[in-house]
């Protein structure tokens, strides 16, 4: 595979955890002629395959943060991964996928991660006002990079 | 993924699959092209990879039609040669000396390797409806976990999982995956949980066996699924999980929602043989240094249920030493 993939992570029954579907979505809503949307619950190899050999891959999560600024996002590349790694329930993280994928040789070119702070990782849907404003922005933001790169 | 991601580092001391893809990357390529095969067979039949969502009650929304189905036929030819390779590498592995005497639970369904249905039966020939599940698992609360502990009324513990199917079913195995088990060393009885790693490679092989088996017969049902409206009642079911039976019951009322659930997953009912096992194989090995047993007693959990070690964010051991 070539081009570019976006990735939602995250669970969108787990309020804004749902965030990286959500930018998923509305940039479906929108329409980015020839870039692949897909979501996904984190799972390291399910990440690897979607992002292999792709020019630009983009990974959008929520993390939790304390002190929390809900809303506020945090974009990272591929050379700066955070530090801080949550553990998912099921298998591993993200920040496993791409060390496994670096020892792999199963990289995309470039990996860009936006990380936003999340207020409520509860039970239910719908996210939290200022996380639905940051995957507004983000959703944008997102539009213009694939558009332009 | 129990097997390439979570389980095979113990055995070769990494501290995870990062580490051992250093040194092994053909290897971890290898059970990473297996899951794919896996995530490509969902993508037909459940619409996405994982987490399908083209079933429904009754069936499903859309049969894949034939030729989707056979186009994995190349795919699944390699996973099973893979799945082969598999046995061969965990069969070398070196095993921890330890045997343990639970009574053994598994769904059997005579003329197959029972997956997707039968009727719960143990290794001491005691064997029960699954609609009498609900009212013969017991599931308790113990003072010192937080983690349900199931029992068999008036039994006791008992273990599911791939090495209680392997015991139960194993005369039902594909000839390919007997042969693989043969050359592995399973024998007729695993009692040595340490090789579950073994017994779930081989019921890899079966599973893909079983795939090409099912494509080469398949055509498409005339519907896709049958009506059921929704009308008051009460059913139940069971299927072997990966690690184990895994039983759900459902009552409802007459428009359809549902007033009652039980869902009992392999986790509560293996807990109470994990704790044994862990006690025992603590026992005989005390001279150990912390740090070491610490990784022992993790690679004793992840024989069962790799989810447990880190779920509960690794293994906390105290030891009162006198």
């Amino acid at each position: 595979m070539t081009g570019k993939v976006v990735i939602g992570v995250g669970n969108p029954y787990r309020r804004d955890d749902g965030l990286g579907p959500c930018v998923v979505d509305r940039l479906r809503e929108r329409g980015v002629p020839g870039v692949v949307l897909a979501t996904s619950l984190g799972e390291t190899t399910e990440l690897i395959d979607l992002w292999d050999g792709a020019d630009l891959a983009i990974v959008v999560d929520a993390i939790r943060a304390a002190p929390a600024h809900p809303g506020r996002v945090h974009r990272l590349t591929v050379l700066d991964p955070p530090g801080e790694r949550s553990r998912a329930a099921h298998g591993l993280d993200l920040g496993e996928a791409v060390e496994l994928a670096r020892v792999l040789g199963r990289m995309p070119a470039r990996l860009v991660l936006y990380a936003v702070e999340a207020a409520d990782v509860g039970h239910g849907t719908g996210l939290t006002p200022a996380v639905s404003q940051a995957a507004a922005r983000i959703a944008d933001e997102i539009a213009d990079e694939v558009g332009l790169s | 993924m129990h097997i390439y991601l979570l389980h095979a580092p113990d055995f070769l001391g990494y501290a995870g699959v990062v580490d051992m893809a250093r040194d092994h990357r053909a290897v971890v390529e290898r059970g990473l092209a297996l899951k794919k095969a896996g995530n490509a067979i969902l993508d037909v039949l459940g619409g996405r990879p994982i987490h399908p969502v083209n079933v429904r009650v009754g069936g499903f929304y859309r049969a894949p039609p034939a030729a989707a189905l056979r186009a994995l036929v190349p795919a699944l030819e390699r996973a099973r040669d893979h799945a082969l390779s598999t046995v061969d590498w965990v069969a070398g592995f070196e095993y921890p000396d330890f045997a343990h005497d639970h009574e053994l639970l598994a769904l059997v369904e005579p003329g197959t390797y029972a997956i997707e249905r039968g009727t719960p039966t143990t290794d001491r020939g005691f064997s029960f409806p699954v609609d009498a599940f609900d009212e013969l698992v017991v599931e308790e609360q113990v003072p010192h976990s937080t983690a349900l502990h199931a029992r068999l009324a008036g039994r006791g513990r008992y273990l599911t999982g791939p090495t209680a199917r392997f015991a139960l079913s194993q005369r039902w195995l594909s000839p390919l995956a007997r042969e693989a088990a043969d050359a592995a060393g399973l024998g007729t009885d695993c009692r040595n949980p340490f090789r579950s790693i073994a017994v779930r490679a081989v019921e890899l092989v079966y599973a893909v066996d079983e795939a090409l088996r099912l494509i080469e017969g398949y055509e498409p049902p005339a519907r896709p699924a049958v009506e059921v409206p929704p009308r008051a009642g009460a059913g139940c079911g069971a299927t072997e999980a990966p690690r184990g039976v895994l039983f759900h019951r459902y009552a409802l009322a007459a428009d359809g929602a549902i007033t009652a659930a039980r869902i009992v997953p392999p986790t509560s009912q293996n807990q109470a043989c994990i704790e044994d096992d862990l006690r025992r194989f603590v026992a005989d090995r005390l001279d150990l240094d912390d740090d070491t047993l610490t990784h022992a007693c993790e690679q004793a959990i992840r024989n069962y249920d790799p989810c447990i070690s880190c779920a509960t964010h690794f293994l906390d051991l105290t030891v009162e030493r006198s």
